[in-house]
């Protein structure tokens, strides 16, 4: 039984020559985006042509400094004194730091440092001291994969310091709905592919292909050094969540995942899996025993969880199909939510993935599941 | 005469899981505290043995599963490694590798001990130079991070990171936060046993321990192991995710029998209660 949709169709590969500007960012209404150190993507032929918005908030940064981030007040009163920033190296120019919240990634280089989400507001200070570890050049641009506090909650604080927010249009102007300071808003928004050219590389800044957390979210795809950080339609600790209050839609994900897998790829033949990239956990010993393995698996950055790859992915696409068919055909068959979530849809999953607390429970998987295919979807 | 070397694991493991444990170790011959493994290993028959394309659907005797496991084992529909271009070369994981085809070639360097597999030309490195395990948010990979140590002649290698994979070719699965326990113990010049403890605290109710035993082979050689796509088939013009629902998978309407009851169990019938 049953049915995943066909994968999108593979966009062209692009590797296109790093060109890194050390310009300042001086962000203009209607400007190139080239001035900022990226570029918008090219117009393709039978595509519409892609748009970069620039927005100018003149005010924003002298305000980021008094202000706090939404986030910041909803969780005043956590205790971030413990939290300790991790930074792993995981391949090329790019690190992952974990602490408390969504995964970061960050990239740093000659053109300086790039950010990828920054979790709470109180950690900013332990988030620079990670970085400033890795690098001691200025952090230029923060990219925030989707609008949740746990990795947008520093935008103001990194802003004050002089970081460029870029972030999905439906990001800021969630936040804005937000009532969220002035200063935590990203200045570049964007709601189609761009690319920054930054320490040797292209960073591919892509929209999802569907709604799936949310209506922002955004995957940051370091092309050199073969990075992927997915935001939180990827996680490896729990079931999928959608934030149907921002948009969000769990049947979303696995079009998001189809299009993952076809952004990624690993060596060829059955050496997938290894993690091989250069520099990547773990080592191996090439050429030690039978011929050297060629290394080039695309590395995942999961929005909360450990590294991954491919392979990841396509289990983690394999399981929302399954739980979906069994809900859907049950739903078909008449059973209604209360005997389908007694039936156990997700049974299989449940010890690795499940919870009876917190905001990513078992229940609230499946009641989304439910709602989505009775509505056809 | 010889107590068993090998320490206790946790959970305990049954009694006579234990003993053949135990007993395997009773028997090792006494040597260096650092024993040469190297060299080409070829396997021996063993009542592990599986008929030739693997097992049958539904065949779980002597694994150790939960309900989760047993969800996932019934749904799985051996469709799926046709129709996804992804899994095609797929190796099997450490859940089930040092079982697959021989040869097994042992190296060792400084600070290492290298396994190489024929099947999938699965590589291990065993790392004997009391590095730690890597953080929890550490890549996993097919063969997980290994470190090794010497108890006696016995080599006990730990190891974690792995991937999810099975444990049995028809679906029965290990989780990524699988613990495995090896034991390598050469007997005289000519045998290699193996003993491995998987440990899932995902899919298993206690330890799985399966063991095989290894000829020295000095004449071998390692045969390449290419992996050839095969052209993916198309079922209804999609990738699609073959699956069985709960209760509906027809490879599991025959009478198994039971292993140690030795009583015919309909497990369809057995699942849709």
């Amino acid at each position: 039984m049953t049915a995943g949709p066909a994968p999108p169709r593979s966009p062209a590969a692009r590797h296109l020559p790093g060109s890194a500007s050390r310009k300042p960012c001086v962000a203009r209404r209607n400007s190139s985006a080239a001035s900022c150190g990226f570029r918008g993507t090219r117009s393709r032929p039978g595509n519409v042509r892609r748009r970069l918005r620039i927005v100018v908030h003149s005010l924003q940064t002298l305000v980021a400094a008094a202000c706090c981030a939404a986030s910041l007040q909803t969780f005043a009163q956590t205790d971030f004194s413990n939290v300790e920033i991790v930074t792993h190296h995981v391949s090329g120019n790019v690190h992952m730091l974990v602490g408390a919240g969504g995964n970061m990634a960050v990239s740093v280089g000659e053109d300086g440092v790039l950010l990828v989400d920054n979790q709470f507001a109180p950690l900013t200070d332990k988030i620079v001291a990670a970085i400033r570890t890795l690098s001691d050049a200025p952090i230029r641009f923060v990219i925030n994969t989707h609008v949740h506090g746990d990795h947008t909650g520093g935008n103001a604080n990194f802003a004050a310091l002089g970081a460029t927010l870029v972030a999905h249009e439906n990001v800021r102007a969630r936040l804005a709905a937000a009532d969220s300071p002035e200063g935590a808003l990203p200045v570049l928004t964007f709601d189609e592919e761009i690319s920054f050219h930054f320490n040797g590389e292209e960073v591919s800044i892509i929209p999802t292909v569907s709604p799936a957390h949310t209506d922002g979210d955004t995957l940051v795809y370091f092309r050199e050094s073969n990075v992927i950080h997915t935001g939180d339609v990827f996680v490896t600790l729990s079931f999928p969540v959608a934030d149907t209050s921002n948009g969000g839609r769990l049947t979303g994900h696995i079009d998001v995942l189809n299009q993952l897998l076809e952004l990624s790829h690993t060596a060829a033949g059955f050496l997938s899996g290894f993690g091989n990239a250069p520099g990547a956990y773990p080592e191996r010993p090439v050429g030690a025993l039978g011929r050297p393995h060629d290394r080039s698996d695309t590395l995942i950055v999961p929005g909360h969880g450990r590294l991954a790859d491919e392979v990841e992915l396509l289990l983690f696409r394999n399981m929302i199909v399954v739980i979906r068919d069994r809900v859907r055909t049950w739903a078909e068959r008449g059973m209604t939510l209360e005997e389908i979530i007694a039936a156990r849809p997700a049974l299989g999953w449940e010890a690795r993935y499940g919870a009876d607390t917190g905001p990513r429970t078992t229940r609230r998987f499946i009641e989304t599941l439910y709602n989505e295919v009775t509505a056809g979807e | 005469m010889r107590r068993c070397l090998f320490p206790p694991v946790r959970p305990p493991l049954p009694r006579a899981t234990a003993v053949v444990i135990c007993a395997t170790a009773v028997i090792a011959t006494p040597a260096a505290a650092q024993v040469d493994l190297s060299g080409y290993w070829q396997r021996i028959r063993h009542e592990w043995e599986q008929p030739q394309g693997g097992p049958e659907i539904g065949d779980y005797s002597l694994y150790p599963l939960n309900e989760e496991a047993l969800s996932r084992s019934h749904a799985y529909d051996p469709a799926i490694e046709e129709v996804q271009q992804q899994r095609q070369c797929w190796p099997h994981s450490i859940g089930y590798a040092m079982f697959s085809l021989a040869p097994m070639h042992i190296r060792h360097e400084e600070n290492s001990i290298h396994f190489r597999v024929m099947a999938n030309e699965a590589i291990r490195t065993v790392w004997m130079d009391g590095r730690p395990h890597p953080p929890e948010h550490a890549l996993h990979t097919w063969y997980g991070f290994s470190t090794g140590a010497w108890e006696g002649d016995t080599l006990v290698v730990t190891t974690t990171h792995v991937k999810e994979g099975h444990v049995r070719r028809n679906g029965v699965p290990h989780s990524d936060l699988m613990t495995v326990t090896e034991y390598f113990t050469r007997h005289g010049e000519d045998l290699l046993t193996m003993v491995m403890v998987f440990d899932d605290p995902i899919y298993m109710t206690e330890p799985l321990v399966r063991h095989m035993t290894f000829r020295y082979d000095p004449d071998a050689t390692m045969p390449e192991y290419p992996c050839e796509e095969r052209e993916l088939v198309e079922l209804g013009g999609a990738q699609l995710i073959p699956h069985f629902l709960p209760g509906e998978n027809p490879f599991l309407e025959g009478a198994n029998v039971d292993f140690f009851s030795g009583e015919e169990v309909n497990v369809g019938e057995e699942l849709r209660r």
